[in-house]
Parts: structure tokens; C-alpha cells; sequence
């Protein structure tokens, strides 16, 4: 055992070795430009300069202060919020799917909007964090709450324990390990959707220094930066993961997007029509509320009433850019998402059938899916224009891990008897790969081709959002410097019907294929 | 008793010792120690023994899923280098069916690996469901199935391979009592009719005296064949011999063997590990308990 945990070592030392060795090469002898792509030194010298000099510090310091407060109200509400909809079978069932469904939408589409009201300062940024954090938090915390085993509450009741007492003794134990994934999420949400924002419109944070140098083209110091920004993401996960292991009793979840994508479903699976009504009747409640407040105090400015958004929707289907902005947003969707599908299946294939390989470079992947890509952003700009191809690339680069990760978990759960049992009947390898592997994997691969394309569609967006002359994320930030928001919400409303309607075709599809597993 | 000693047995094991972790590992265990046994054609014989006591290893190694480390087996007069898909069959403990394919199509998954043709394997999938009598339950998942109907369903597809020898790893021991009983009723039978060679993993007494032409006993860790007990009886064998004082005496004298040695594995000793597995790695929760 200990030989093999050597060669595991071994060969994710030789893998870093190697990116670096491939990075110098290209850099020095590849013919590519230093502005495009500066060398290991270079970078290693600002880095230290970086540090030595600290200039670095006032924006991490802003940027950390936004992240923790988001994250604060995102673990304060989210946990709080769970725990309310939780006591309710009833209220599961209507606002779990809720929640769900507007996680799945990207947020990030609004930041144009939370600019117009919180500023151009740190508050946007935090109340961009709390959202987008608030999620992972909410769901994880239905889903923990509501899926305690009934033989710990039937025991502990038997033993006469009161309600509080049931609470914290069993149920809260029970549900700590889930609920800590979530938040483990959402703190690397808020962290990234900050970073995020910084990056789109700021004047502040390391998001918005790395967007600077980028335009500067001084590579070689947004690369320190980056690699500043990696540690710190690094360190954070660290963080909450040895947190996590000293909590986790019962082997809980390792990966938090496992039990997102499952709290839905399973409660899905039993939803009866009234939930359903009456969570069409909380959206159009909160639709109605909305229209009269910013009929009687809003701003038209600001905000613009449901009814107007309506009529700005009829009117931007006749408008030939914005018609022309959703079929190029949806063909860059399109493209990177099959991209990422086809990288993801074969690298997770790869990584996750030899115990090995899994053991070695699954722990790289994990690593890069923590990293905050967005800070990467302008690179790919830099790389890739600002056309159609770097907004793929950009989406590739999000949707590729969820599709790896759920590869790799559905391959890694098959129950070894069945592998022999197949090799028993004179299975070949690649029979074994068809008939075993992959059916057993496929409900997990929709899993993850559904958290893979709401990944997709918020790297292809951020990436319009960023720097672009055409597409959805371009006419947003575009709308709303124009003061148009009724066209805003409405190209907002009509992304977020072809987000969900995504969501649900996969979710659709995943069912169908899970029937097996009841 | 009604051995007919072919001139080659069906499985001939000789001197077999199997160890796992590498030598000088503290958690080295040797799960088989030097075991010789000969299966003739036609015949059933029972490994009974002390938990860790090497039956299923034995079992893997007969049919080619594991190599041993010392010792050889000939399966035919043949010796045995890896998996031998067309001569012997499985049935696990576990369920082993495929979850998403229904128990026909998985009955037609064993045949497809093996290249039989489709329109034969059809045929034969019928057959085999037939003769476990699961005929209407051709088109069900097993999570639609009982842990029973399970079982009867992984021996279909075992049958449907057609192969001359059947093992079958301790295949009852998840069902309850009755149906285990009335499931080796039917296994009688069924070896009465397809005169199939078949070696069986048990940890009930009761079910070993009444499905074997003989009774391997197994000492303890490290384990080693430490007697065969005969039983004279025609097959198919019915509910009277269940209930038979010639079963219980047969029980009784098996219990008296494997007494001492189940104790040796719950007595835990200091040195010796007693885990409940037949793997090397278990051994670690055994040290500490």
C-alpha cells in the first residue's frame, strides 16, 4: 500500500513538473509572444516582488472583506431559511424546486442591475456574493434536515426526547456533515461570483487589479496576481475541507454538487400537482408585488414593472441585434457545452476506471475545480479575441469539471460484485466498459451534464459580460448603461426560460434513466 | 454412495496455499492453507468453515478469478490459468444483476459476452427462467424482485451459460430461513435433471447436510480442509430428509467438528487476527475489536 501511495505522489509531482516544463518551453522556444503568455521566471519574480512589496494588500483586503460578509448573511439566512422550509414536508415540496430552479439560473446576469443599486463599490459586490451563496446553503440544509434516517428520530422519540432535545441531539448531528458541504459551496461561490464582478465593473478588489493589468498587457505581474489568487483559494478550501473532516462522522459528502442535485430530484420524483400550483402561485404573488411597488414608489430608472418587462420582451423579439445577440449566445452555449461533454466523459472515463489514476490525478482535477477561473478570464481574452472563440473556451473551462466529477463518481460507486460477476461470464474489457460501466454511470453523467450546463452558461456569460461586442451578456451590461431595464429583465426572464428549460430536460432525462435505481 | 470417479474429475485442486498482502506486511494473511480436494463429474460438494476460513477464496480460485500463490488446480484436467467463463458459472452471494436491465436482459447479457447468438439466447433465457420459475417475471427490474426471486434469478442466468460446473458462493445466506430451505428443494432438483458439478459456499449446517454428496470442513484461519464428511442420498432430495434423524445426526457430527474452531475465531487470540472477511483488509477491524 505504501508503494502505491508513493507512485501517486509521484505522478502528481510529474504531472505540476511537466505543466510547468511545457509552460517554459512554449513560453521561451514556442514562439509565442511574452505578452501572450510570459515564462515560470518571470512570473516566480513578480510573485516575490508581489510580496515583497505588498501592494497587493489593500485589494485582498477588500476583496476578503466582501467575501466574508457575503458569505455571513448567505450561512446566516440560507441555514436559517432551510431550517424553517425543512419543518414542513408541505413547504418542501413547494420551495425546494424553487430554490432549485433559480439556482440554476446564472446571476451573475443581474450584476449589471446590482451595480445600478448598490454602486460601483463593495456592496454590489456582496450583495452579488450573498445571492448567488445563499443557494447551496439553502438547498443543502433542506436536504440534510428532510433526509435524517426515521430510525434515529423514531429511537430517540421512543426514548421520550423532547422536540428541542430531538433537534439538537440527533437531528442536527445527523445533518451537520450535508449541511457543511453546502456551506463549503457557498463560501467558494461567494468567493468566485466576488472575483467575478470585480472583474466585470469594479474599482477595487484583485479581480478588477487582474482585469487592469490585463488591459495594460502586463502579463507577467496578472499572472503573479493569479497565482496570489489561486493560493488564496487554495488556502480557503483547505480550510473549510479540515473542518469539514473533523465534522464529517458518518463519511458525509465530499462533493456538496452531489447532494444539490439530488435533494431536487428525490423530492421531486414524489411532487404532487398541488406543491406545483402553489409555487406558481408564490412566483406570481412575488410577480404582483413587485409590479405594484415599482408602479407606486420605484424608479422607472431602476427598476421597471413586470407588465412593462412583458411588453419590452414582445418588443425585443422584433429587434433584429437582440434576436441575433440569443442565437449567437445560444450557438456559443451549444458549442461549449458539447466541448465540454466530450472532454469531460473521456477524462473522467479515463481518471475513474484504475483505481490508480483516480487515486493520483483525481485529486488534481478536484484541486483545479476550486481554483477561481474567473480570474483567468482575461487570459483567455488575451488568448482567444474577443469573438465567439474565447467565450467557448471560457465555458468549456466551467462546464468541464461538474462533467468530470459526476463521470468519475458514477463510475467509481459500481459495486465491484458486478464486475466480477461480469468477468465471470467471460466479459471482455470493452464489454465490460459498455454493458457495466457505462449504464451503471449514465444517470450520474445527467446529473452532471445538468450542473455542466448551468456551469457553461455562466462562464459563456461571464465571458460576454466581460469584454464582447455582441451576444446576451454584452446587451445586458449594454441595457443597463443605457438605463433600458425594462429590455434588461426581459432579456434576463428570456435567458432564464431557456436556463430552466435546460434544467428540466435534463432533469427529465436523468429520471428516466434512474428508474432502475428505486 | 453414487460417485462415479471419472477418469479425470471435474475439479481437481492439489496443495493450494493463498496469502494476501505481500510477505513481510504485518497484515499478511494466509487465507488457504495447502488444501487438496477432488470434485467428480455430477457431484455437489459443500465448503462449510469458520469465517475467514478461505471457502470463498477457494471458490475464486477454482474458477480461475484468482490465481493462488502456491498449490495447482485442474478444472477438466486442464490447469487453471485465469477465467474460465465457458466451463464454470457463478452465483454470488451479493446480488450480482445488473440494476438497470430487467431479468431477462440480464440473463441475455451473460450469453452476449460469450458471443452465443441472438436468437439462441432468447431461447435459452426462456428456458432457464423457466426452470427457476420466474416466468413471469421475465420483464421486471430486480429492485421490482425479492431477495428470493433475486437469487433464483442470478442461478437462471448461471444456467443459461450451460456450463458443466456451478459454483456458488454462500448464494442463500441474505434470505431467510424458509425460503432458504425451500430454494435448496428446488436446487436439488434441479441438479437431480442437469447432472451439473457444482461446489457450494455455506455457513449453514443444515443447508450443507441437505445439498451435499459430501461436506468439506475448514479449520480455522489459515485454513486448511480438515475433514470430508460423506452423505449417502439419493438427489432429488425432499422435504422428508430435511426432517430426517439421519440429517440431524449428519448436523450434529458437523457441529461437533467445527465447534473448536469457531471458538479459535471468536476467542480472538493476541496474535492471530478473526476478522469476519475473507480479505486481506478486514483483518485491520478484527485486530481492534
Amino acid at each position: 500500500m505504501n508503494g502505491s501511495r508513493i507512485a501517486q505522489r509521484i505522478v502528481q509531482l510529474g504531472f505540476l513538473v511537466t505543466v510547468a516544463l511545457a509552460w517554459q518551453i512554449t513560453a521561451t522556444r514556442g514562439g509565442v509572444s511574452p505578452l501572450l503568455l510570459p515564462p515560470p521566471a518571470a512570473v516566480y519574480r513578480e510573485f516575490l516582488s508581489l510580496l515583497r512589496t505588498g501592494t497587493f494588500w489593500p485589494d485582498l483586503k477588500i476583496t476578503l472583506y466582501e467575501m466574508t460578509v457575503a458569505f455571513s448573511i448567505a450561512a446566516v439566512a440560507g441555514s436559517f431559511i432551510g431550517y424553517l422550509v425543512s419543518r414542513s414536508r408541505y413547504a418542501i415540496r413547494v420551495l425546494d424546486p424553487l430554490f432549485a430552479g433559480i439556482f440554476a439560473v446564472p446571476a451573475i446576469l443581474l450584476y449589471p442591475l446590482y451595480v445600478l443599486f448598490f454602486g460601483l463599490g463593495p456592496g454590489s459586490k456582496i450583495a452579488m456574493g450573498a445571492t448567488i451563496a445563499f443557494f447551496p446553503v439553502v438547498l443543502n440544509t433542506i436536504s440534510a434536515l428532510s433526509r435524517v434516517d426515521s430510525v434515529y428520530v423514531a429511537a430517540a422519540q421512543s426514548m421520550g426526547a423532547t422536540s428541542t432535545q430531538l433537534f439538537w441531539s440527533v437531528m442536527f448531528p445527523a445533518a451537520f456533515p450535508v449541511v457543511l458541504a453546502g456551506l463549503r459551496m457557498g463560501l467558494i461561490l461567494a468567493f468566485l461570483s466576488i472575483l467575478g464582478s470585480e472583474t466585470i465593473a469594479s474599482f477595487s478588489g484583485l479581480g478588477h487589479q487582474i482585469a487592469g493589468l490585463a488591459e495594460n498587457m502586463d502579463t507577467a505581474r496578472m499572472f503573479a496576481y493569479i497565482v496570489l489568487v489561486m493560493l488564496i483559494a487554495l488556502l480557503l478550501n483547505f480550510a473549510v475541507s479540515s473542518v469539514e473532516a473533523r465534522g464529517k462522522n458518518e463519511g458525509g459528502l465530499s462533493v456538496a454538487s452531489s447532494a444539490i442535485g439530488l435533494s431536487a430530484t428525490r423530492i421531486r420524483a414524489k411532487m404532487l400537482l398541488r406543491p406545483a400550483v402553489v409555487r406558481l402561485g408564490l412566483v406570481g404573488a412575488a410577480l404582483l408585488i413587485w409590479e405594484a411597488g415599482a408602479r407606486t414608489f420605484g424608479d422607472p430608472l431602476f427598476v421597471s414593472p413586470p407588465s412593462r418587462v412583458i411588453v419590452a420582451m414582445l418588443h425585443l423579439s422584433r429587434e433584429k441585434d437582440v434576436t441575433a445577440a440569443v442565437i449567437l449566445t445560444c450557438w456559443e452555449l451549444i458549442a461549449a457545452f458539447a466541448l465540454s461533454l466530450i472532454i469531460g466523459l473521456t477524462v473522467g472515463l479515463i481518471v475513474g476506471m484504475h483505481r490508480f489514476t483516480r487515486a493520483s490525478i483525481y485529486p488534481i482535477i478536484l484541486l483545479l475545480y476550486g481554483m477561481p477561473l474567473v480570474t483567468v478570464l482575461p487570459l483567455f481574452v488575451i488568448i482567444f479575441g474577443i469573438g465567439a472563440a474565447s467565450k467557448i473556451a471560457f465555458g468549456v473551462s466551467h462546464g468541464v469539471f461538474p462533467i468530470v466529477m459526476s463521470v468519475v463518481a458514477g463510475v467509481q460507486n459500481i459495486k465491484p460484485i458486478l464486475l466480477t460477476s461480469a468477468r465471470s461470464m467471460g466479459a471482455s474489457r470493452r464489454q465490460i466498459l459498455a454493458s457495466v460501466v457505462f449504464p451503471h454511470m449514465l444517470p450520474s453523467l445527467f446529473t452532471g451534464m445538468r450542473l455542466g450546463m448551468s456551469a457553461v452558461l455562466l462562464g459563456v456569460l461571464l465571458a460576454e459580460l466581460y469584454v464582447s461586442q455582441s451576444g446576451v451578456g454584452y446587451l445586458t451590461s449594454m441595457f443597463t448603461q443605457t438605463f433600458q431595464p425594462q429590455k434588461l429583465f426581459a432579456l434576463v426572464a428570456v435567458l432564464a426560460a431557456i436556463a430552466v428549460t435546460l434544467n428540466e430536460l435534463c432533469r427529465l432525462s436523468e429520471r428516466r434513466l434512474s428508474r432502475w435505481r428505486a | 454412495m453414487s460417485i462415479v470417479i471419472d477418469a479425470t474429475p471435474a475439479i481437481k485442486v492439489e496443495g493450494v496455499t493463498q496469502t494476501f498482502g505481500a510477505p513481510g506486511n504485518a497484515l499478511r494473511v494466509v487465507a488457504l492453507e495447502n488444501a487438496s480436494l477432488e470434485v467428480a463429474r455430477g457431484e455437489l460438494v459443500c465448503l462449510i468453515g469458520p469465517s475467514g476460513c478461505g471457502k470463498s477464496t477457494l471458490l475464486n480460485l477454482m474458477g480461475g478469478l484468482a490465481l493462488p500463490a502456491s498449490g495447482k488446480i485442474w478444472i477438466d484436467g486442464e490447469p487453471v490459468t485465469g477465467p474460465l467463463p465457458r466451463k464454470v458459472a457463478y452465483v454470488f452471494q451479493e446480488n450480482a444483476l445488473f440494476p438497470w436491465r430487467s431479468v431477462l436482459d440480464n440473463i441475455k447479457l451473460g450469453m452476449a459476452f460469450q458471443g452465443v447468438p441472438q436468437a439462441e439466447r432468447e431461447l435459452r433465457a426462456r428456458e432457464s427462467l423457466e426452470a427457476v420459475g420466474l416466468t413471469d417475471f421475465a420483464k421486471h427490474h430486480p429492485g421490482q424482485l425479492s431477495g428470493g426471486m433475486k437469487q433464483r434469478a442470478q442461478l437462471a442466468r448461471a444456467l443459461a451459460l450451460r456450463t458443466e460446473i456451478l459454483l456458488m458462493d454462500e448464494p442463500f445466506a441474505a434470505l431467510d430461513e424458509q425460503t432458504r430451505m425451500v430454494l435448496g428443494e428446488d436446487l436439488s432438483v434441479l441438479l437431480a435433471r442437469s447432472k451439473k458439478t457444482i461446489v457450494f459456499v455455506t455457513h449453514s449446517l443444515v443447508e450443507a447436510v441437505f445439498l451435499a454428496d459430501r461436506v468439506a470442513v475448514f479449520t480455522a484461519r489459515p485454513g486448511r480442509i480438515k475433514q470430508i464428511i460423506p452423505v449417502e442420498e439419493q438427489h432429488p432430495r425432499k422435504r422428508r430428509f430435511m426432517t430426517s434423524t439421519k440429517l440431524s445426526q449428519l448436523r450434529n457430527e458437523l457441529y461437533e467438528l467445527l465447534h473448536d474452531e469457531i471458538r479459535k475465531t471468536i476467542d480472538i487470540p493476541a496474535t492471530g487476527p478473526g476478522s469476519p472477511a475473507d480479505d486481506a483488509f478486514a483483518a485491520n477491524d478484527g485486530g481492534k475489536a
